[in-house]
């Protein structure tokens, strides 16, 4: 699927993402070093730099942040703007390749009364219009506008986060392997190139994302099985799976719901299996202005369960379900080169492993 | 030196943001213009039978450009200048 946009449509969307590009490369080196100034005549506390209350009164009337702040959300929803609009040209189009099923190696499984959960049917994630499954073009829109949102830095595959999963993922002779929250599919073909003789198969609650996924996998020859599920209550049995893997899903769904999905994920793998969670870093594990940045998105940029996310202790959620727990770090490429606005960062993985019997 | 020639005052404190957007609104009609005049050009260009497919051709992104990408950074860099460095 040819997902350029005509000349004038992308024009608008590079200046957006110009936009961008300016607010991490220009405007938050320049936020950083009146920060660190600051910090080194006044010598806050770091409890106080960790005091999110204590940031914003130090910070929220400096002309470069609120510029920053007001730039980047002014951002983000011209983003979308501008890729709905470019897209729309081709919506007929599009959406018949998606509802064409082609010969193919996977296969896609619909479920037209799966109920949406009230949190998911009631946000829009990135501030992506109509969430991911209100808009049959929502995997399109998903695939353009991220590419956008991370100023190109996933590479133009767009895998480079399945990339990283792949390059901590521990040995095991990994026969079956789920992809939670799957969407477009794309970051997970790092894996299916990695564990060839495996089967795979993806999970997502949006419909539009699963049509576009397996249209995109049977192009790009990755044998994928789609299935329009809840990953809090999977139809898949006991011991099913030898890999259940995740990548920036936890941190979209409220803290009863991780703990469901980690519950279900402990079930449906086999014993010796792995659960990998791979996320953007801790707070903790950050500098107070990354981490106070970062923390931005929970109000402004439609990620209204982030905080939470990051105050739960994933780990303890995994010895609840019993699987073995540890934390390990992945190279991004996104983060690692020349950051993003909230500053350069590793991934977190939180990798668990159901016991043998 | 900036602030002896009164460069950090903040010349609009009081000016009300009513007329600010009057501002914006006449700036967005003199650009709706601009841009109603260039569609006549282009009629009659196409009406010469001169080609305009490129200007609707499908294109990648700038980032994929470097000529393009040198373009779009240094406008938007102009055009922000001036809350990019408030306290030049």
């Amino acid at each position: 699927m040819d997902l350029r946009i005509s000349r004038k449509h992308q024009a608008r969307l590079d200046f957006v993402e110009g936009l961008k590009v300016h607010v991490a490369g220009q405007l938050m080196p320049s936020l950083r070093q009146e920060f660190e100034n600051w910090c080194a005549t006044e010598t806050p506390s770091e409890d106080q730099l960790r005091d999110s209350q204590f940031m914003e009164t130090t910070l929220g009337s400096n002309p470069l942040y609120q510029t920053s702040r007001g730039l980047q959300r002014l951002s983000q929803e011209a983003m979308w703007q501008e890729v709905i609009y470019g897209l729309e040209e081709q919506k007929p189009k599009i959406e018949d390749q998606l509802n064409t099923q082609e010969e193919s190696k996977g296969s896609l499984t619909l479920d037209p009364d799966l109920k949406m959960p009230d949190y998911y049917d009631d946000t829009e994630f990135h501030l992506q219009p109509g969430n991911f499954h209100k808009n049959t073009l929502a995997g399109p829109i998903y695939e353009l506008g991220v590419a956008t949102y991370t100023m190109h830095r996933y590479g133009k595959a767009g895998d480079e986060m399945g990339r990283a999963l792949v390059s901590v993922l521990p040995d095991h002779p990994y026969k079956r392997v789920l992809y939670m929250g799957c969407g477009p599919a794309y970051k997970g073909y790092p894996l299916i190139d990695a564990l060839p003789d495996a089967q795979h198969w993806g999970i997502d609650l949006a419909e539009p994302m699963l049509k576009f996924a397996q249209h995109r996998a049977t192009e790009h020859e990755k044998p994928m099985h789609f299935s329009q599920m809840n990953a809090e209550n999977m139809t898949f049995p006991d011991g099913h799976f030898d890999l259940v893997y995740c990548m920036l899903l936890l941190h979209e769904v409220p803290t009863k719901a991780v703990e469901n999905i980690v519950n279900e994920a402990a079930r449906v793998l086999a014993p010796g299996g792995v659960l990998a969670n791979l996320e953007l870093p801790s707070y903790d594990s950050l500098d107070p202005l990354s981490a106070f940045l970062m923390d931005w998105d929970t109000e402004h940029n439609g990620e209204p369960f982030w905080r939470d996310y990051h105050n739960m202790d994933l780990q303890q959620t995994y010895r609840d379900a019993d699987l073995e727990a540890h934390l390990t770090d992945a190279h991004s490429e996104w983060g690692g080169a020349k950051g993003n606005y909230m500053g350069k960062f590793r991934y977190h993985v939180t990798m668990g492993r159901k016991p043998e019997v | 030196m900036r602030e002896a020639h009164g460069a950090t005052s903040d010349y609009f404190s009081d000016v009300s943001k009513s007329d600010i957007m009057r501002v914006i609104l006449a700036l967005a009609t003199e650009v709706y213009e601009m841009r109603d005049r260039q569609n006549v050009l282009e009629t009659i260009l196409s009406d010469s039978e001169i080609d305009l497919g490129r200007l609707d051709e499908k294109v990648e992104a700038a980032v994929y450009d470097q000529e393009r990408l040198t373009e779009r950074d240094a406008f938007v860099a102009r055009v922000f200048a001036a809350m990019t460095n408030p306290n030049r």
